[in-house]
């Protein structure tokens, strides 16, 4: 898989602005988990299915998707590039599975939409949407990521390191 | 907007998402963000219905 040539470490990117167009995506490797990012882009309009209704997410650009997987292998990094690929380019909706479904476990992977996405490995299963909460393994607890204009901002990274990589399948 | 792994709890009341109703289709949906446009025509020409509790 070919890199581009951003690779830093956590503390060198503390309240700075990564640059990040549409055609990359951004993948913070840690030692239990992957965090992959790319931006909204044009196609604005997600969709969040439930069992009994459908709710439209309305984006900007800049937000992002984030996509966390647990694991660091490069099976992983397909999977977050697949997931965020379905969703973005191929426009599959996000499934919200009915709590203590069964296949809610068998899950490698979740993924968070909009401006602001705080990880966390201390929430119980499930995510709360109105925090903008996205589960992950414990080296990205409390780590904060933004959506600014032309990139994206992390807070609380301690020593995670970057690649750019070309977001395409 | 979050979905997760194991024990999937995510709490779709609690994501502030607001009923519209489409100008030029008629159709109604509930939606979160700042430029809702309707799922079933695309048009922008959408109104708010009223706000979720």
């Amino acid at each position: 898989m070919p890199v581009m040539p951003v690779k830093q470490s956590g503390a060198d990117v503390q309240g700075r602005m990564i640059p990040l167009n549409t055609e990359e995506m951004l993948l913070v490797r840690g030692k239990e988990g992957t965090l992959g990012l790319v931006k909204v882009g044009e196609n604005k309009q997600f969709f969040l299915e439930t069992d009994n209704e459908e709710i439209i997410l309305a984006l900007e650009p800049d937000d992002l998707l984030v996509a966390s997987g647990f694991g660091t292998d490069e099976t992983i990094v397909k999977g977050l590039k697949c997931i965020l690929f379905m969703i973005r380019e191929v426009g599959s909706p996000f499934i919200a599975l009915s709590k203590k479904h069964p296949a809610s476990r068998r899950l490698k992977i979740v993924v968070s939409a909009g401006n602001r996405t705080r990880v966390s490995c201390s929430i119980t299963p499930g995510t709360h949407p109105e925090q903008d909460i996205l589960c992950g393994s414990s080296e990205f607890d409390g780590v904060e990521i933004s959506g600014v204009k032309g990139g994206i901002e992390f807070k609380n990274l301690r020593y995670d390191t970057f690649e750019k990589i070309p977001f395409n399948i | 907007m979050c979905s997760v792994g194991d024990a999937f709890n995510i709490e779709v009341q609690q994501l502030n998402a607001k009923f519209y109703k489409c100008g030029d289709c008629n159709n109604e949906f509930r939606g979160v963000g700042r430029k809702v446009i309707c799922p079933s025509c695309q048009s922008s020409k959408v109104a708010l219905m009223f706000k979720e509790e």
